[in-house]
């Protein structure tokens, strides 16, 4: 009885599994680019959300001090600021840095600018974000006041 | 392990009455049913459903032109800015650098040597001072290339550059983010 049930029992052959595998691959194959873009959108929405962690920072500096924080440097957090940023808060990541600016007033008066090289990582974040809002070469800002 | 004791192929006949016999009765009838299948299919190993010879290799040839060279349907398009848009962020670029040179000049009563003495410096603006008191803008991102001489009014640098970038061109998001 044993020996017939053994007999009886059927599986997939190496060819039936290859097969198998390919179709996997034809699906993943075609997933692929979407998922990349999905990844995309994903890191430029985290990067949005920094900006607007740094754009609400500000206008509470501004409140409380009647004045806007000193220009410093790219991936560098401005005097003062940091008690108004989420704690562990860094100007300077992986995919990019933030950089406040202090124009002084002509045309705009303070913004921040995501500087990175990954141009799809910046078209995609200045399309998330309102106006006013530019990019030149590898740097995407976005005006707070 | 039934075997010995039930004959599967003559299921006895069933009792003349109670539920327990009914259901011995339909098993009895179900595995002589089985049984007989698994008859036919031993006795015709052909009755398998067979994959085509062709099959495998048609589609890792599909699979390879998928990965090496995906159509670009497939493809989401990459995002880009418009024309417009790059110019006007350029100049935006170009006046604020523009904007720092004069403060500079207003601070040490001459031109900066280069834009490192006036701060951050853009990748996509080049300086160049012609005299003492005239300086050369040049700015170039994309295809888009603007330049400016510090004699021309600065109008002609800024353009339409403010109009664009407050709001033309570039989709916004509705009503901008919510703060």
């Amino acid at each position: 009885m044993m020996m017939a049930l053994l007999k009886d029992r059927r599986g997939l052959s190496l060819v039936e599994l290859l097969v198998v595998v390919l179709i996997i691959s034809i699906i993943a194959a075609i997933a692929q680019p979407q998922l990349t873009h999905v990844i995309v959108k994903a890191r430029a929405a985290d990067a949005v959300s920094d900006m607007q962690a740094v754009r609400v920072a500000l206008y509470s500096y501004q409140a409380d001090q009647n004045a806007w924080p000193a220009e410093v440097g790219s991936g560098q957090m401005p005097a003062g600021l940091d008690a108004y940023l989420p704690e562990g808060f860094n100007f300077a990541s992986e995919d990019y840095t933030l950089d406040f600016d202090n124009w002084g007033g002509t045309p705009y008066t303070v913004g921040v600018t995501l500087v990175t090289a990954d141009a799809i990582l910046g078209v995609t974040l200045l399309k998330m974000l309102a106006s006013p809002k530019w990019n030149a070469a590898d740097k995407y800002t976005w005006v707070v006041e | 392990m039934s075997d010995t004791y039930i004959d599967e192929s003559n299921p006895p006949n069933r009792p003349k009455s109670g539920e327990y016999g009914d259901v011995l009765s339909d098993v009895l009838n179900d595995q002589a049913r089985r049984n007989e299948l698994r008859k036919n299919a031993a006795a015709n190993p052909q009755s398998r459903t067979r994959l085509h010879p062709a099959m495998p290799p048609v589609l890792a040839l599909v699979s390879i032109w998928l990965w090496a060279f995906p159509p670009a349907v497939l493809r989401p398009e990459p995002p880009t800015i418009p024309v417009a848009n790059q110019e006007a962020g350029l100049r935006m670029e170009m006046y604020i650098q523009f904007s720092k040179i004069q403060g500079y000049v207003s601070e040490h009563g001459r031109l900066p040597r280069n834009l490192e003495e006036v701060g951050d410096v853009s990748s996509a603006v080049r300086y160049e001072p012609l005299t003492a008191s005239v300086f050369r803008l040049s700015g170039q991102t994309g295809t888009v290339t603007v330049d400016y001489t510090s004699t021309e009014p600065v109008e002609v640098l800024l353009a339409d550059a403010r109009t664009i970038v407050s709001g033309g061109g570039l989709p916004t998001p509705q009503g901008g983010p919510a703060i």
